[in-house]
């Protein structure tokens, strides 16, 4: 009975979640649904910070930036209020294609390859991208001297497309916009190209940096629409005509600093937007293409996870030994030490290696940073499977190996500890997989494995799908055979015990 | 050989498990306890090589006091050897491995040598065929007398033996009787805690008898079996020999 109950709730589950999968909305003019709402929605994410979208200094719980402002201005044209609604950068656009907000306004430079996707509203400003470097830098002297050179930027952004072009630049992609020039500032790149409204917020003010030469490239950010919204467009399209020719927009710009000769050019081509040729072939590029990239990132993650295990499993036995036989100042540091980072974040760990340690001098390369931080995180899991196994060998092999003259720790590696391994094998193998597929969450400290390439070249070619599939299959087909691994090993230790 | 004095032990809770134990045991003698279970008589075996601390009184053994601090523990109890009811093999290692490692490792005896003295030990328990098979393959009966070889191969002064057949088949402890009479008649000084009334008859020179963790009395086992002064000794005996008490007359 409860059985069935079971399989009766599961496939009513599965038909609302295919009929909600099916389901879509009825046309209905965007412009009026948003009337009626009272609210327009817009997406950006705060996390990629000033002066676009960022927490107020004064008052962290609201946020400030050129493009609140704009947004407010916006919804008081449209007569409704303006709701933000936050969203990670690199996936603003296939949010908004889901219905998540009605448009995005977020630095989003208007790209062929993103027309194709969305529409873009006029463009509201005019960047250019800034090339930063420390302040003693005397050889690189504009984008030209990057060659050999090791340079950062934003995932997805088109500064990447930039320096991918020179060519023989050593590109680091940062999913926020403050790492890249904190890691410039310590040394652990030569140089970053972000959009000037970016460098002019958090680059400028740095003593430790300066700008190296005239900005470069140029582009325009525009508001992001739905396809199927063209009414929408319209009317955004009116409202910024409006803006520009009252000077609100002009008044916008000047209020954060970003107003320059440049944008008198909105006036004039207020048409052209399709400056940057960049990248179009990756949108039809056949999937081989891509397949290089994904190997090699594939390869960074099994190198990362073997060597991070290989350091859980030994320092995991380091602790428990500690833990179980030192005595008391070393035995409760071991136990503090697995208890702090099991109830931790691995993320938060990883911020603090990385991020964290520059501020007290200690810098880290990002393989340095991902090895520690993963592998410091798993020993204390694994510190605590050794321990489940030490416990389960029965308290007689210790009497039997003391009664014939054995030391403890003669015991300890002769007879308990081979025991305790063998019950601890499957725990462990089973804790690989699992650090096999955290081992993603090292993209956040600009380690570019598999699944930040998957982000990279999907933020950039807008084939979350596809690539997204490939990268599933990829990681399945490293993790399986080790699951099989498992399975053959539990077995076979079941057969000598 | 083996001095209590005075022995007392507590358990965490505060209860006594060994209450004021005193005992003399000469080299050469085979002593066996019995008892009641819960009485302390595997508590006892194992203060014998510090496997139980006590808490008062002074154990000597082989000229050594077990609570001075400047007793090589580990020396001493390697001339103690040991058998446990669940044997207590290591698993992960042949009947001959099982041998071989505690004169190797502690005796720093030659592989070779170890070898050989492993077989022959095997040859003495009757195992000669089984020196590369897991515990796991071999019967109760055949994992204790590896157990007992295992002992024997660190040439023990003293053999402890607590309950060494009380988790085998009936038709398995002969096998393993059979080796611990022939290691007595060899002259083994022997601590056997056992149920054993055929072995403790023909082999024991003594018989302790311990209730509530203390010893009732001590004897040669007719003393005990066949006329035991006490009280408590005489109840026990009846009910694990099956005996009606004489002084408790059914009513008609």
């Amino acid at each position: 009975m409860k059985r069935l109950l079971r399989i009766c709730s599961l496939v009513i589950g599965l038909i609302i979640l295919l009929s909600w999968a099916v389901y879509s909305e009825p046309k209905e003019d965007a412009v009026e649904k948003i009337r009626k709402r009272g609210y327009i929605l817009w997406g950006s994410d705060a996390e990629g910070g000033a002066p676009y979208v960022f927490p107020s200094p004064k008052d962290p719980s609201r946020l400030i930036g050129f493009e609140v402002d704009l947004a407010e201005a916006i919804a008081h044209e449209l007569g409704v209020q303006a709701r933000q609604s936050q969203n990670a950068w690199d996936s603003l656009i296939p949010s908004l294609k889901r219905g998540d907000f009605d448009i995005a306004i977020n630095g989003i430079e208007i790209t062929p390859e993103r027309k194709q996707e969305v529409l873009f509203s006029l463009p509201y400003y005019i960047y250019t991208e800034q090339l930063v470097v420390r302040k003693e830098e005397t050889a690189i002297r504009g984008i030209d001297n990057l060659k050999g050179k090791k340079a950062g930027t934003l995932s997805g952004a088109v500064a990447q497309n930039i320096l991918e072009g020179i060519g023989g630049v050593d590109v680091r992609i940062y999913s926020g916009q403050v790492e890249p020039y904190e890691d410039l500032a310590i040394g652990r790149i030569d140089a970053v190209l972000l959009d000037l409204p970016i460098a002019a917020y958090y680059a400028k003010p740095n003593p430790k940096l300066k700008y190296a030469g005239a900005p470069v490239g140029r582009g325009y950010y525009g508001i992001v629409i739905k396809k199927e919204d063209e009414e929408l467009k319209k009317a955004l399209d009116d409202i910024l005509a409006k803006l520009l020719q009252t000077g609100e927009l002009k008044r916008i710009y000047e209020k954060w600093d970003m107003w320059n000769e440049t944008q008198e050019a909105l006036f004039q081509d207020i048409k052209g937007s399709e400056t940057h040729p960049g990248i179009e072939e990756s949108r039809k590029a056949p999937l081989q293409t891509f397949f290089p990239m994904l190997i090699k990132g594939a390869g960074i993650t099994i190198f990362i996870s073997v060597a991070s295990m290989a350091l859980a499993v030994s320092l995991g036995l380091i602790l428990t030994l500690l833990r179980l036989y030192s005595r008391p100042p070393f035995s409760s540091l071991a136990t503090a030490y697995i208890e702090l980072y099991r109830g931790t974040p691995l993320l938060i760990q990883l911020y603090i290696l990385y991020y964290g340690l520059p501020n007290i001098g200690i810098s880290l390369s990002p393989v340095a940073a991902a090895f520690l931080g993963l592998g410091m995180n798993y020993a204390a899991y694994e510190a605590e499977i050794y321990r489940a196994g030490i416990m389960s060998v029965p308290k007689g092999q210790m009497e039997a190996a003391s009664s014939l003259g054995m030391t403890k720790t003669l015991a300890l590696r002769r007879i308990i500890l081979p025991q305790a391994l063998r019950i601890a094998t499957p725990g462990i193998t089973n804790d690989f997989i699992a650090l096999f597929k955290d081992s993603s969450l090292v993209s956040v400290i600009a380690m570019v494995e598999l699944t930040k390439t998957y982000t990279i070249l999907s933020a950039s070619t807008l084939r979350f799908f596809e690539l997204g599939l490939i990268v599933a299959v990829l990681y399945f087909a490293m993790s399986y055979p080790l699951s099989l691994l498992a399975g053959r090993l539990e077995n076979k230790l079941k057969g000598t015990a | 050989m083996i001095k209590f004095a005075g022995v007392s032990k507590y358990f965490n809770n505060g209860a006594r498990v060994l209450k004021d134990i005193s005992l003399d045991i000469n080299a050469g003698e085979v002593v066996v306890v019995c008892g009641p279970s819960g009485a302390g008589k595997s508590t006892l075996l194992k203060t014998i090589n510090k496997l139980e601390h006590i808490d008062s009184g002074e154990i000597i053994v082989d000229g050594f006091s077990l609570q001075d601090s400047k007793t090589n523990l580990t020396m001493l109890r390697a001339e103690i050897g040991m058998v446990f009811q669940h044997f207590n093999l290591y698993p992960h290692k042949t009947a001959i491995q099982n041998i071989m490692l505690a004169p190797m490792k502690v005796k720093k005896l030659g592989k070779k040598e170890a070898r050989e003295k492993a077989m022959s030990l095997l040859g003495r328990v009757g195992l000669s065929n089984k020196c590369d098979v897991f515990p796991s393959q071999l019967s109760g009966g055949e994992q204790q007398r590896v157990a007992i070889a295992r002992s024997l191969a660190m040439e023990p002064k003293i053999m402890l033996f607590d309950e060494p057949t009380s988790s085998l088949d009936p038709e398995l402890t002969s096998e393993v009787l059979d080796v611990m009479v022939s290691l007595a008649q060899s002259g083994m000084t022997m601590v056997v805690v056992t149920h054993e009334i055929g072995f403790a008859c023909n082999v024991a020179d003594r018989i302790v008898f311990m209730d509530n963790g203390e010893i009732v009395e001590t004897g040669t086992p007719p003393d005990i079996f066949v006329n035991p002064q006490q009280e408590r000794t005489r109840e026990f005996m009846s009910r694990i020999l099956h005996i009606p008490i004489n002084n408790t007359p059914v009513e008609g």
